[in-house]
């Protein structure tokens, strides 16, 4: 299933801003998120193409761009909440 | 001695920032732009400029001219991590680095070569200057998958200079025997400070390359620009003393300012007024941050036609207040007949002073100063306009560009949010 699109003019994303349970893997000091439960679906995270640093006040928050089927979801993780947020959908295309 | 000056330019960062985060987008022509209702394009990947996509052209003007064009929301958080993250790449090279904007940097690399080895601790790459700027391209692309272009001289204006002759992926290096033969017919504006109307102004002199305003007479030029006429000559000749400023020795900042192009234009005071109090905020916000007040507020406005203007006034005592910077811009508002609709509005602060602070005389200062230090503190922990004056409910929620100014340090390092 694809979400949003990217024909036309406007951008492919999709804002979403809702809470989600994702699983994930704590590895030396990493987190790698390996799935996404979403709209009663689970998606499988295939591959992690960048993760990046924001703040939320004095939360740290990991942002993670992940690419699942023919979707690149952007995931944040927000450390003080210990919640992920799924932030916009895109085309994978 | 001579110095050895790096310009590393990252090419068409955003778009190929955006590429690396979206693997799909890798080799097809993407542009990315802003959230706001009216954006233009911000950076066009190569494959885009290829087809005429160019910065600051519009949705439909970039869609016109690359039907194929993909458009992406720009994520400047993103884009800001990448920066900070490079900068420390940098560092870890030379403690000489100015950031110069978000995508670009001065290295003073000259205490450093020859001592430079990436497999040793610390690390190395051999004694030339170009070993080293391979050696930084090869980490850049490997950490971020992204290319840069590296200008090397013996000053920061031919650095700069040579990064712009190869673009993408590009090195050069430009030698003392090269510069006045790469000058001589160069177009004025390619030199890093020359604008739109000095370039015209020059053009009036029958100025149009940089071989030109080398053998005019500087005499003429300093009586016709001042002290800046001399720096004209110098920088068409290839002279640039100035240094690579790091971090730490930068000066004091001079001002402390925010501008926002709204979402439609609008003569309407009272909504003027919310952007403006907004502004004020922000300002107020970054400058309590680094322990600034000042007593110069300038009010800029831009008409629909673009025309635009700033109004400045100057009172009595240093303040670092939205509440009183706001209330300072609106009565210059007040003294403004306008003549057209507003597009963009912006505040800034100036006459600054840093690090003093007056015990307020007054019961209602005092509690104002409480109140303003209680709010910083709760939004320095649950993020900005958590708490706000109530004035502030209208707020415009800005998706802005990152500024020209933006710096990975200081009161110049503006933080993004996520959406």
């Amino acid at each position: 299933m694809s979400w949003g699109s990217s024909s036309g003019l406007f951008p492919m994303a999709t804002r979403i801003n809702q809470i989600v349970s994702v699983g994930a893997i704590f590895e030396t000091g990493k987190i790698k998120p390996a799935w996404i439960k979403w709209n009663g679906q689970v998606f499988k995270i295939e591959q992690v193409p960048y993760r990046w640093l924001t703040n939320e006040g004095a939360a740290e928050i990991i942002n993670f761009s992940v690419v699942s089927g023919a979707n690149l979801f952007h995931l944040a993780y927000n450390l003080r909440d210990q919640q992920w947020t799924l932030m916009e959908v895109e085309d994978y295309l | 001695m001579r110095r050895t000056i790096f310009h590393i330019d990252i090419n068409a960062f955003f778009a190929s920032v955006e590429q690396t985060a979206n693997p799909s987008l890798k080799g097809k022509p993407i542009a990315t732009i802003g959230r706001a209702k009216r954006t233009v394009v911000t950076a066009p990947s190569y494959e885009a400029r290829r087809s005429g996509v160019k910065t600051g052209m519009n949705v439909w003007e970039a869609k016109k001219a690359c039907p194929s064009l993909i458009l992406v929301v720009s994520k400047n958080s993103l884009y800001v991590d990448v920066s900070k993250k490079l900068v420390k790449l940098y560092e870890s090279v030379t403690p000489l680095v100015e950031v110069f904007s978000i995508d670009e940097a001065f290295l003073d690399v000259t205490e450093v070569l020859g001592r430079y080895q990436p497999e040793a601790d610390p690390p190395r790459a051999g004694n030339s200057p170009e070993a080293l700027a391979r050696e930084i391209k090869r980490r850049i692309r490997n950490q971020f998958d992204i290319t840069c272009s590296v200008g090397i001289a013996s000053n920061k204006l031919l650095a700069k200079l040579g990064s712009e002759l190869q673009k993408p992926d590009g090195l050069v290096h430009l030698r003392p025997d090269q510069v006045a033969q790469v000058l001589e017919n160069l177009p004025v504006d390619e030199l890093c400070g020359i604008g739109r109307r000095l370039k015209q102004d020059l053009a009036n002199l029958g100025i149009y390359t940089c071989g030109q305003l080398a053998r005019y007479p500087v005499e003429i030029l300093k009586k016709r620009y001042g002290i800046r006429g001399i720096w004209l000559h110098d920088m068409a000749n290839g002279v640039d003393n100035s240094e690579v400023i790091p971090p730490w020795s930068l000066p004091r900042d001079k001002s402390v300012g925010h501008s926002m192009t709204l979402p439609e234009d609008i003569n309407d005071r009272e909504r003027i007024c919310w952007y403006i109090s907004q502004l004020s905020e922000q300002v107020a916000r970054r400058m309590r941050r680094g322990k600034y007040q000042g007593k110069t507020v300038s009010l800029i406005l831009r008409y629909s036609d673009f025309e635009t203007f700033s109004k400045d006034h100057t009172i009595k005592k240093f303040i670092d207040s939205g509440y009183r910077i706001a209330q300072v811009a609106i009565r210059t508002l007040d003294t403004i007949k306008l003549k057209q609709a507003i597009r963009l509005v912006g505040v800034s602060v100036s006459n600054l002073i840093q690090g003093t602070y007056q015990i307020p005389l007054f019961e209602r200062e005092r509690k104002e100063r409480v109140v303003t230090e209680t709010m910083d503190r709760i939004n320095d922990k649950w993020g900005e306009l958590t708490l706000h004056p109530a004035v502030l409910l209208h707020r415009h929620h800005h998706k802005g560009v990152i500024a020209p100014a933006w710096r990975p340090h200081g009161i110049k390092y503006i933080t993004y949010p996520n959406n």
